[in-house]
């Protein structure tokens, strides 16, 4: 008898497991490992550092330098029973208050952490503190950290999968994701960048810009549609999201500072290992740490400044036959060059992807052609015949990826063309899924483009069309290593 | 001891059953909804359901009232021996009837109402009076509901025209995703497509499930006539992200209003276009 209750109380106590509170750790980018080969003493200042200006997901450090709305309630102590305080709050938090930072306005400010929170009577109970100075009752506090805390809890329910504990697009079901040839990773917050933004080139993603990402998702890929959740908890994955890719910066900025010290390429430690460590991870390190957070602050602050949105200054010009044969010969055309990626067809098979970039960090090219995005995964043109946008179907939109392209990928932006032509682009690649891709101006109507022949790129049919692009006609597997000048380059939108 | 033990277990299952019945609408148990479907449709489901409970209440109730008498009179009695009861012809005939005669009726009384959920939205798909109905084209995705309308004013006059939409896009079509608008009082045909695995289109207080295949386009039919909200969700485990296929079915009093709305927010240029919102804050018209 009593090895069966024994055994029926192991069995239940295994349906318990894993219920404990979820310890999660943020991932150290994978350069911090290669620096402690050479030089643990510069790795684990990266660590520190970073543990105390960002803590940990559990425990969160809500740090004043960095533009994020933390989410701030004031109180006033009631009564300190024994060790523990409480204190009334003079609003209701909207969220959880586990492991918020409360700071107690004192003589000397103390810190303390948020224990229980009884919603009945507003009371907060506060984690009892050894030799703390004793706190009168009437004292102001400050409730820092709530807004990041939901933003925590509910990145971790909905995007963590993907995106990762520590936003480097690395979640557990990442990989899921990767097997679809051509399918873009989960975003990697850490470099601060985003594609498909309203901002000018070199400009951060807006909270607008995110706000829209997540409420609508990207159509075409697997980022999905959190449109029911409430805007308060938008708001907060959005600043949770800030926050971790504020944080991957600052690491990834720290490196750069420290590159000197990492181990050359065939494993060495550079010869003055400990003139470099002194000199960067000791004397200059803090202010490299200030350097980088103040310039990323800077960054994202700029983000959600008005006039850095990108906002068409003319209507969109009238979406007619004209308009759009106009957008169509600029889309051929070499000045701006659009069908070399996109294709004659506007079926995302341009000549170029048949040709080999080079890596911009390295400067060698790489082994395979095709594009490649930031994160040096291969991407593709968009197939413009299949009317899924992923920055959003909006003429508005439109004409944001035409200005100042898609961040991050070859898609280069063409402010330098007036506002009008863009508009005519607009108005064309919006008429593709409909009417086609082709126009023929001899008989004034649209043909072909939205049922083409399985494998055949519609400009091989069209002679009295643009003759197709040269490169297409390259062998694919001859390297290229010059871009012709005709290629649409990523910097012009940086004017 | 344990005579008195199985008398009291046997009787205090008919009472927990009356108990239940008793004190379920003051608990609000039942259905969703505030216990009243927002559809037609969806009332004569619910009365089969309350049908059917009644009748399984009625039989538990009196079959577990019997045990526990007859337990109850058996215990008192330790002299009268035992009536043996087995292989009575008549009480199995009365057995095999009495059940055959209920299942019977409530497969005839429930057969319309089958017929209309899901054999007529099956048959005639090309009746040209059924084409006027067509109201939005939804596509379930790993893991979102993408929504496609036709353009407002749209009349669909021929099966062949609804095929002709369904197949590539049209100029004026609005797009949408997780919120899907449908009119109100009025017979609405939704075509239900899957973008990769099996995905199921439930609405629970309009009592609306149907599964959403791969490589199919289903008819779901159905009269919200209830103005309001109702949760969308996927019924099918589709993948490991289910949970956040969260939608909502919105009836309308005036559709075509709400349509030329989400189209003009749609064909927003960040100028001019009127009725729209300012830029990054439109969260109706979609990618």
């Amino acid at each position: 008898m009593s090895r069966r209750l024994t055994l029926s109380l192991l069995a239940l106590s295994l349906l318990v497991v894993g219920c404990a509170d979820y310890q999660a750790d943020f991932v150290n980018d994978e350069r911090v490992d290669t620096l402690a080969t050479t030089s643990p003493t510069a790795a684990a200042k990266v660590q520190t550092s970073l543990q105390e200006h960002f803590g940990t997901p559990n425990s969160l450090v809500a740090w004043g330098s960095l533009p994020i709305e933390y989410g701030e309630i004031t109180g006033t102590v009631l009564a300190a029973d024994g060790d523990a305080l409480r204190v009334t709050l003079d609003t209701d938090p909207p969220g959880a208050l586990n492991q918020v930072a409360v700071v107690l306005e004192t003589k000397t400010p103390q810190n303390r952490t948020a224990l229980s929170y009884s919603a009945g009577n507003r009371t907060l109970t506060l984690v009892p503190q050894d030799q703390a100075a004793p706190v009168p009752p009437g004292t102001t506090i400050r409730l820092i950290g709530h807004h990041l805390q939901d933003g925590r809890r509910l990145y971790m329910q909905h995007c963590m999968h993907c995106h990762g504990v520590t936003g480097d697009g690395n979640g557990p079901t990442a990989r899921y994701i990767s097997n679809h040839r051509f399918n873009p990773l989960p975003r990697d917050y850490r470099r601060g960048l985003f594609k498909f933004t309203s901002t000018k080139g070199g400009v951060y993603v807006s909270r607008d810009d995110l706000t829209r990402t997540i409420k609508l998702g990207l159509a075409g890929t697997y980022m999905p549609s959190f449109r029911m959740m409430k805007d308060q908890e938008v708001k907060a994955i959005i600043e949770y999201v800030r926050f971790l890719a504020m944080r991957g910066e600052i690491e990834r900025r720290l490196l750069t500072h420290l590159q000197d010290l990492m181990p050359d390429d065939d494993g060495n430690p550079p010869s003055d290992l400990k003139t470099l460590e002194q000199e960067l991870a000791v004397d200059g390190f803090d202010e490299a740490f200030a350097d980088a957070a103040s310039l990323v602050a800077e960054r994202w602050t700029n983000a959600d400044a008005p006039d850095n949105l990108v906002v068409p200054s003319i209507p969109r010009v009238p979406d007619t036959e004209q308009s759009r044969i106009k957008g169509r010969n600029l889309f051929i055309s070499t000045k701006i060059n659009c069908a070399k990626c996109h294709g004659e067809g506007g079926r995302g098979n341009g000549g170029f992807l048949r040709d080999i970039q080079k890596n911009p960090e390295t400067n060698q090219n790489y082994d395979t052609p095709g594009l490649r995005d930031a994160w040096h995964n291969m991407i593709e043109p968009r197939n413009l015949t299949s009317g899924i946008y992923r920055g959003g179907r909006r003429p508005l939109d439109v004409f944001r990826r035409v200005t100042v392209g898609i961040k991050a990928t070859p898609m280069a932006g063409f402010a330098a063309l007036t506002e009008q032509d863009r508009w005519h682009i607009v108005n064309y690649v919006l008429s593709i899924p409909i009417d086609g891709a082709f126009f023929d101006e001899h008989n004034h109507q649209y043909h072909g483009g939205t049922r083409p022949h399985a494998g055949h790129d519609h400009s091989h049919e069209h002679p009295h069309e643009h003759p197709p692009a040269k490169e297409s006609e390259k062998p694919a597997d001859k390297p290229d290593a010059e871009p012709k000048a005709t290629t649409p380059e990523p910097a012009k939108d940086k004017k | 001891m344990s005579r008195i033990f199985w008398c009291l277990f046997f009787t205090l299952w008919p009472i927990v059953a009356i108990v239940v019945c008793a004190i379920a609408p003051a608990m609000d148990w039942g259905f969703p909804g505030n216990r009243e479907a927002a559809t037609p449709l969806g009332q004569r489901i619910d009365d089969l359901f309350y049908l059917i409970l009644g009748i399984v209440t009625v039989t538990f109730i009196g079959t577990m009232t019997a045990l526990a008498y007859v337990l109850w009179k058996g215990s008192k009695n330790d002299d009268e021996k035992g009536w043996f009861s087995h292989g009575s012809h008549n009480l199995e005939v009365i057995w095999t009837i009495v059940p055959a005669g209920v299942l019977l009726f409530i497969a005839l009384y429930q057969i319309d109402v089958w017929a209309i959920y899901r054999v007529r939205a099956h048959e005639n798909r090309e009746d040209t009076s059924r084409a006027s109905h067509l109201v939005a084209e939804v596509t379930a995705r790993q893991f979102e509901w993408r929504i496609r309308y036709p353009a407002p004013g749209t009349k669909f006059k021929t099966y062949k025209q609804i095929k002709d939409w369904l197949a590539k896009p049209h100029a004026g079509d609005i797009y949408a995703v997780n919120k899907l608008f449908v009119p109100l009082n009025r017979e609405t045909l939704i075509y239900l497509k899957s973008g990769d695995v099996q995905h199921a289109f439930f609405v629970p207080d309009l009592r609306v499930k149907q599964d959403a295949m791969p490589g199919q386009s289903i008819d779901v039919w159905f009269t919200v006539n209830k103005a309001g909200k109702f949760n969308l969700t996927c019924a099918e485990l589709c993948g490991w992200g289910h949970y956040k296929m969260r939608g909502e079915v919105e009836a309308v009093e005036d559709l075509q209003a709400k349509l030329i709305e989400l189209k003009n927010l749609q064909d927003y240029d960040g100028v001019t276009t009127p009725g729209a919102v300012p830029a990054g804050t439109s969260e109706e018209a979609t990618p």
